[in-house]
């Protein structure tokens, strides 16, 4: 059985939720390798993402930065646990996704290195490999 | 003595800022774990763009680049840094609604360009070559052109809200970033 990690900053959600409800962040939920399209690519290719397999099993993405604000983890939950959570580095070109990298960097989560696994096997399910 | 960052953050950042002092000189003992610096880094962010006192949010956004300096120094140089384009991007953002201000630590724009260029890891011209076929190159080859691509991401921002000076080197590193994987 996972364990469930819980946002360790629970005072700031409702200003981070609508602060980034203004931004008009926009999430991506990955459940199967027909969500690996176009509008992935758009995400991916902005830069860093930030990444969560929720507990109710999804992998949720989304660009790691709008403008200048940086969104936390916990947008992509709404606050709630999460099985795993950190950032990651994909390229995509001609439809092809490569993984450059990817971490369980998440200070609102604080996920430990085993979690990141579960997240990897995430990805590859959805045939993304990350190169390291 | 180790500080628990529930603790830390009850202090005025001007006290956090001093802590981070000790950190730096090795006279405090505190967690190393990357995910409880970048807990602080993320909540003093929030602190830089909330609190109402402009003071206080210009030593909130000190706190980031402190704790990013902090973490810099221990990272493989060849590594995306986690906190240090979000920290930029904070200064950007503070610059925008608070105005520039040549020599202040963080409302100086001449800092973040200088930041770009200080953390480098390949000339103009290498840069170009490599993003040519990028998919052929080493995995560490092409983490270096990633995070070239991130770290243009605060100077991008900069020239579109007017605060970049002409620099035609800038406007060249601009210009390649959507050729970067």
């Amino acid at each position: 059985m996972a364990n469930l990690f819980y946002n360790t900053l629970p005072k700031i959600l409702a200003d981070e939720l609508s602060q980034f409800k203004a931004l008009g962040v926009g999430l991506k939920i990955l459940t199967s390798a027909a969500d690996v399209d176009d509008e992935l690519t758009q995400i991916v290719n902005k830069g860093t993402i930030k990444w969560v397999v929720s507990n109710k099993g999804e992998l949720v993405v989304t660009s790691k930065w709008f403008g200048t604000w940086e969104v936390a983890h916990t947008v992509l939950v709404e606050g709630n646990p999460v099985l795993a959570a950190g950032e990651a580095d994909i390229s995509s070109i001609s439809s092809q996704f490569y993984g450059i990298s990817i971490n369980n960097f998440s200070g609102h989560y604080r996920p430990n290195i085993e979690s990141l696994a579960l997240g990897k096997a995430y990805f590859e399910k959805l045939g993304i490999r990350f190169l390291s | 003595m180790i500080v628990y960052r529930n603790d830390l953050l009850k202090q005025e950042p001007a006290k956090i800022l001093d802590w981070l002092k000790e950190v730096q000189s090795g006279s405090q003992q505190v967690d190393e774990d990357v995910n409880w610096w970048l807990g602080l880094a993320e909540m003093a962010a929030y602190s830089a763009t909330t609190e109402v006192n402009v003071q206080d949010r210009l030593l909130w956004a000190q706190v980031v680049n402190s704790v990013q300096e902090y973490t810099a120094n221990k990272a493989n140089p060849a590594a995306s840094n986690p906190h240090e384009v979000s920290a930029k991007l904070l200064a950007v953002r503070l610059i925008d609604e608070l105005g520039p201000v040549v020599g202040h630590p963080i409302l100086d724009p001449n800092l973040i360009e200088e930041w770009f260029f200080k953390g480098l890891t390949m000339s103009y011209e290498e840069a170009v070559s490599k993003a040519k076929n990028w998919r052929e190159r080493p995995v560490e080859e092409i983490a270096q052109l990633r995070n070239l691509k991130n770290r243009l991401l605060p100077v991008e921002q900069l020239k579109e809200k007017g605060y970049l000076a002409d620099n035609s080197e800038l406007s060249k590193w601009l210009h390649i970033r959507n050729n970067l994987p």
